[in-house]
């Protein structure tokens, strides 16, 4: 009999069709900045901009919404790129010193960045070393048909484009240069590798070439000859030419720059100006110059880097110059590159700067007085203060949407006049049906609310909550700006910060409800905030609470840090989220666990020590409760992993640098023959270094989990539910509780009816206590209606906006433990259904939510599903409440330990996870919900009949393409 | 294959069906366990003590072995069966090829810990293919008086085929750890012993197929995994039947259901005092917790216990009484 009973489920093909509409696995898009980006590039015909990074990722911008990502086969460092203009194609250069060419597929079908072509400058016979042929810069000619290398070993190379075809008999070597060299110059050194390429502005056939040793040539491409020789003796590092072509600027390693005048003499000694902007102490290089004209006179100077290296050396700065107006952009990250919007007619009139820099990008205004910021639409810098944790709205009502959009408006108002100027292509994907709300939690203490709805993430409101606490760091803002000289004109710009003033104000865990606009923030120091959102500026006394969650538990002591001081007396919000009630957990460790309910006026905490439950209404404690087990000492300690972790970012910190020290050399010398051997050492050394972890095997203990274990007392999740807990005829609101050690405490609550609620108090009195015998920590509890789907969310049946829990038949509760999830009978409590995930699968839960599927044949067909995440990265779906395994997909990289811990789900089967610290990969589960880019851009492509003879494969790219266009 | 074995060796799968028993006494600490040798363990019969862990469970032939084993060990002093503890015990001895050994670890309420460790390592079997060498998971070490020792079941350097029914073929250490620490409440791990000398020599099998040689000659990757299925249904089941023991505790100061809005009512004094007090001293629960909850533990661990089994009595007297997966919590 009992063989039967569990016999395992057969592959039924009905339900099989059922799971194909329900489930389906998709990574998307990518929210927030690339994660160390290297190179950019701008198309100002398509208008569309590259971002390359040091993984080889490429990413491509136009419009909000319209956005390609694609990633190099090698994991090689992006140096440069250029776009084939208007052709919707893309050259990079990578550190390996091949050359790949992308291209915009615009064909239908999903759109997307696909490499049609690869090349790699071959070594020149008889040199040992390939260093000659490492291509340092690279120049594509207007006309796109002509690809220029310059090399390390000071030749030029010349490319037919776009089938990258090498033109051997073109190519331009050094000494052809050195005849035309006067003696003097000469003094028997080399020119050193090219360092700039710039093609003619009037004359295609011109070209500028520029040496490292800072001779400048003037090169007719089709006569083959020397035009002009320009005899530079300072190092040089970048030239740019002005517009005309009747001179020309080259930047140089002293922190000088220089114009030159194009004559018609064969060579020029010296320079028209010369100027140093930063001197007259010793300043470091300029890495990169550009000479704008401009209608109303002055020609406008954009250059990075130059500053003073005693005083300054260490500030990453863009100066614009135009005339007497200087600006020095001070960066909080490195500079990687830049490049202006200008027009094509008979001036350049720059209307804005746009600068990549390491941690995110900046747009500068060039047409309004003051150059002002335009905020980017895209690329939002998540990590300007290190994500702690995120929390995710689905489906925020208008209203509330409104209110968030408003105080956002009003914190930092749009620029009246400028629209995002990179803005090519057209983002097709339709407005999206529901408003999704992304709220990340900042190491600083802020909250940011992002509008999540659809490819691009933007920024909406940014909540700080520092301001109530008295922090060391208050007024040195002030001060700082006071001591700054007035020479440079130094300016602030961007906002990646970071550097938190007080760890202890780091955000842990939020709550929102979407109805009634109340929001719940906690934070490191146990620190609870409720909010209230208002439209209006208020001035007010914030209520301070303390709850003693160790409820008189002798023989321990908080050795961690301090609760934070609140600020006495009245303080001033803008219109958004204002503060009301502060509740702060003795002791105060980081709260683990909170859950707001709006209707109840109750909002439940937990930390390491116990749980709290408080009526924000009455400004009242209800219940305090310690969870902690008496031989848990280490809980007690505080933060003790504190001490770890510095020693360990410490030493974090101390490779980071040697790390860049090493990359941050500007060439790496490619394989030569000799480097190839010392290459296969270094890697042979590389993986002695596991090997000789493996001398000593890896033991595991095999023992099941105690109740003293230690931190079991976590409070690691919270739950308001009205259900049937005391009889099976009367239902009422109740609390759930679980803990790390596996026990569940339930409450049942005595909420007195809304007109009463000055009259009496919240009662809490406790219902059940649950031990899980496996001891697994529980990370959610979820109460299950009659008909097995998850209780509505608070307000959401008052106002008419989900159906009315089924009441009827018996509730049950869902449990999931780290190791199985378990549905247990209510009010008797009796295990319904299981499935035990761990015993099973050898893997732990992460991360686990309720998520309802809809079928993509019909809108009416749903599912509510179990989504787990678990340690190896995978994700399972599950049925509710029968705990059957649906589908299972590989998500995250095992070892990503931080992408697994910061993964969020939305409620109807989407989820984001961290890829970087400012990078949120967005996945889907559902076959239905999918966000992911939708666009189109008109290409213009002369050559596709050239390139259909490349391959195959880019046959059908071009058929595709033309079938587009027709 | 297997089928065809167990059909045409009956009398040889009532041999192997019957559970081997090492045993722990209770009484008087006597570790019978230990005097025995691997390949001929202690059998004492315990039907009664505990809801059945075999179906097919035969009594039949212990007498014959028992004897056996007591010539060797004269002088033990052993007492009643009642007082003796089933610990562990060799199952499937009849599905199983014969170099492999499926160990069932009884944790139960003891306080002993199952006393071992896993560690990585290189696996040899030989296929047609020839010899193949895979990675494996094998035990590391025994501690030193734990239950694992004790059994004289498991060795150092055993390796590690399935945890309670499933292959852990591709699985990570971390994951085999993670499997045997959810199921430690009920272990069940197959092993291919690093000694093979003292395997079990079937009758009808011996004569056609001995392994005496330390070398396993697997035809297949796992043999072991064409059983899982048979597996699933006997052992695993009941395996569930007897674990689990979640345990809920019914708080009986829980009011009665009232009309919301009313608060007070004479049922619970404290709430009752506290709602004329403004600013209410929080409900003090503390105390509650560590008395109860290890109070309701020792009852736990009492009802594990055969003695109290017998008299349920006791249990169905409270109206508070609470099943769940065969315990009764009495409150």
């Amino acid at each position: 009999m009992m063989k039967f009973r569990f016999r395992r489920q057969g592959n039924d093909p009905q339900r099989e069709r059922i799971k194909q509409d329900l489930f389906a696995f998709n990574k998307t898009v990518q929210h927030g900045f690339p994660n160390q980006p290297s190179a950019l590039a701008y198309d100002p015909k398509l208008r569309l901009m590259a971002i390359g990074t040091k993984s080889g990722a490429v990413k491509v911008y136009g419009a909000p919404g319209v956005e390609f990502t694609s990633h190099h086969k090698e994991t090689a460092t992006v140096t440069q790129m250029h776009f084939l203009l208007g052709q919707g194609r893309l050259l990079s250069l990578l550190d390996d010193n091949t050359l790949h060419l992308w291209e915009i597929n615009v064909g239908e079908g999903s759109p997307g960045l696909e490499e049609v072509g690869s090349f790699c400058l071959p070594g020149r016979p008889g040199f040992e070393s390939t260093s000659a042929t490492r291509v340092t810069v690279i120049l594509l000619k207007r006309s796109c048909d002509l690809l220029c290398l310059g090399t390390e070993g000071g030749g030029v190379h010349f490319l037919e484009m776009p089938t990258l075809t090498l033109l051997d008999t073109q190519a331009l070597v050094h000494d052809h240069i050195m005849q035309s060299v006067p003696e003097e110059y000469k003094c028997g050194k080399s020119l050193g590798p090219v360092e700039s390429l710039r093609e003619h502005p009037r004359c295609p056939n011109k070209m500028l070439i520029g040496y490292s040793r800072g001779l400048v040539v003037l090169w007719n491409y089709s006569s083959r000859k020397v035009e002009n020789l320009f005899l530079g003796n300072q190092q040089l590092e970048s030239l740019g030419w002005e517009r005309s072509g009747k001179t020309f600027v080259s930047s140089h390693s002293d922190g000088s720059y220089m114009t030159w005048p194009v004559s018609s003499a064969l060579s020029t000694q010296q320079p028209s100006t010369s100027v140093i902007p930063y001197g007259p102490f010793p300043c470091k290089a300029i890495n990169k110059i550009v000479w704008r004209t401009t209608e109303s006179g002055a020609p406008l100077v954009v250059f990075s880097g130059g500053m003073p290296r005693a005083s300054y050396g260490d500030r990453h700065c863009v100066t614009v110059l135009q005339e007497k107006m200087q600006v020095t952009l001070d960066f909080t990250s490195r500079v990687i590159d830049f490049f202006t919007i200008h027009c094509t007619d008979k001036f350049d009139n720059p209307s804005a700067l746009v600068v990549l820099l390491e941690e995110e990008l900046v747009a500068i205004d060039l047409q309004t007085v003051g150059w002002p910021t335009i905020p980017c639409p895209y690329l939002a810098p998540l990590h300007s203060s290190a994500i702690t944790c995120s929390y995710h709205i689905s489906n925020v009502p208008p209203k509330l949407w409104e209110r968030v959009v408003a105080a956002g408006l009003h914190q930092s108002p749009p620029p009246t006049h400028v629209r995002w100027p990179i803005n090519g292509g057209k983002d097709l994907a339709l407005e999206p049906k529901h408003n999704g709300l992304l709220l990340t939690g900042h190491e600083d203490g802020t909250v940011r609310f992002w509008d999540a709805s659809g490819v691009s993430l933007k920024p909406l409101y940014k909540l700080s909550t520092a301001n109530i606490f008295q922090t060391d760091c208050d007024h040195n803002d002030g001060l700082m700006q006071g001591a700054e000289e007035e020479w440079p004109p130094f300016r602030k710009v961007g906002c990646f910060d970071p550097y938190s003033d007080d760890p202890r104000l780091g955000i842990q865990k939020i709550g929102l409800c979407k109805y009634s606009g109340k929001l719940v923030v906690a934070g490191t120091a146990g620190q609870v905030l409720v909010m209230d959102l208002s439209e209006e500026m208020s001035a007010h006394v914030i209520n301070i609470a303390t709850i003693d969650l160790l409820q008189d538990r002798e023989g321990f002591t908080w050795k961690g840090h301090d609760r934070l001081a609140p600020k006495t007396g009245p303080i001033s919000f803008p219109p958004g989220f204002h503060p009301f009630l502060l509740v702060q957990c003795m002791p105060p460790a980081a709260v683990t666990a909170v859950t707001l309910h709006a209707e109840w006026n109750l909002v439940a905490f937990g930390t390491s020590h116990g749980f709290g439950l408080f009526d924000y209404h009455r400004r009242s404690p209800v219940l305090a409760r310690c969870t902690l087990h008496p031989n848990d000492s280490l809980a007690m300690e505080g933060p003790l992993s504190r001490v770890k972790s510095l020693k360990k970012s410490l030493r974090q910190s101390f490779r980071r640098i040697r790390k860049s020290r090493v990359s941050g050399k500007k060439r790496v010398v490619v394989s030569s023959p000799t480097s190839k051997v010392q290459e296969a050492n270094a890697q042979l050394a590389e993986q002695a270094g596991p090997h000789d972890v493996e001398v000593t095997p890896v033991q595991r203990r095999i023992e099941p989990r105690s109740a003293d274990d230690s931190l079991s007392g976590v409070v690691r999740c919270l739950c308001f539910a009205d259900t049937f807990l005391r009889d099976g005829t009367h239902h009422g609101p109740t609390m759930w509780a679980g803990t790390n050690s596996g026990s569940v405490y339930a409450y049942a609550l005595e909420v007195p009816s809304q007109e009463k609620f000055s009259e009496h108090s919240v009662e809490a009195v406790l219902g059940k206590e649950i031990q899980l015998m496996h001891r697994a920590p529980v990370v959610a509890i979820a109460v299950l209606d009659g008909r097995g789907n998850p209780l509505p969310e608070p307000y959401e049946v008052s106002r008419d906006l989900a159906k009315a829990p089924d009441m009827q038949g018996s509730h049950s509760v869902l449990i999931a433990s780290e190791e199985q999830f378990k549905v247990f009978t209510l009010p008797k409590v009796s295990a319904k259904t299981k499935f035990k995930l761990t015993a099973h699968e050898g893997c732990r839960v992460r991360k686990v939510a309720l998520a309802s599927f809809t079928s993509v044949s019909s809108e009416e067909y749903c599912e509510n599903g179990l989504v787990c995440l678990t340690n190896l990265g995978d994700i399972h779906v599950f049925s509710v409440p029968a705990l059957r395994p649906q589908v299972r997909y590989d998500c995250i990289r095992k070892e990503d330990i931080s992408g697994i811990a910061s993964c969020v789900f939305t409620k109807t089967g989407q989820g984001f996870y961290l890829i970087s610290p400012s990078e949120f990969e967005r996945f889907s589960l559902s076959a239905r919900v999918v966000t992911q880019p939708l666009c189109s851009v008109d290409v213009d492509r002369p050559h596709a009949s050239t390139v259909s003879q490349l391959s195959h494969y880019i046959c059908l790219v071009e058929t595709h393409g033309t079938k587009h266009q027709e | 294959m297997p089928m065809a074995a167990g059909g045409s060796g009956r009398p040889s799968i009532r041999a192997g069906s019957m559970e081997l028993l090492p045993t722990e006494m209770t009484a008087d600490k006597h570790r019978v366990g230990e005097a025995a040798s691997r390949r001929c363990c202690t059998y004492v019969d315990e039907a009664v003590v505990f809801a059945s862990n075999s179906l097919q469970r035969k009594k039949k032939g212990l007498p014959g072995l028992r004897a056996a084993q007591q010539k060797n060990k004269a002088p033990l002093l052993i007492g009643l069966p009642q007082d003796f503890r089933q610990i562990s015990s060799i199952i499937d001895v009849d599905i199983l090829p014969e170099t492999h050994r499926r160990v069932r670890l009884h944790k139960h309420g003891s306080d002993k810990p199952l006393g071992f460790y896993i560690r990585d390592g290189v696996s040899v079997r030989v296929t047609p293919q020839g010899v193949e060498k895979l990675p494996g998971v094998f035990i590391s070490r025994l501690v030193k008086g734990g239950l694992a020792e004790s059994t004289g079941l498991l060795g150092v350097n055993d390796e590690i085929l399935e945890v309670n029914g499933i292959d852990v073929a591709g699985k990570s250490l971390d994951q085999v750890t993670d499997m045997m620490v959810a199921n430690s409440h009920n272990l069940i791990v197959t092993v291919k012993p690093a000694n093979q000398r003292n395997n079990v020599v079937r009758g009808s099998k011996a004569s056609g197929n001995s392994s005496g040689s330390g070398l396993s000659q697997d035809s297949t990757p796992s043999p072991a995994s064409q059983y899982v299925n048979h597996y699933g249904n006997s052992s695993v089941a009941e395996g569930d039947s007897d674990e689990d023991g979640d345990l809920i505790i019914e708080s009986d100061n829980l009011p009665p259901y009232l009309p919301s809005g009313f608060v007070a009512n004479g049922d619970t004094p404290s709430s009752s005092a506290a709602a004329a007090a403004a600013p209410r001293p929080l409900a003090q629960s503390a105390s509650l917790h560590s008395g109860s909850l290890s109070d309701s533990k020792a009852s736990l661990s009492s009802l594990n216990t055969p003695t109290h089994n017998g008299s349920p009595s006791r249990a169905s007297s409270s109206q508070e009484s609470m099943r769940e997966d065969g315990n009764i919590i009495t409150l």
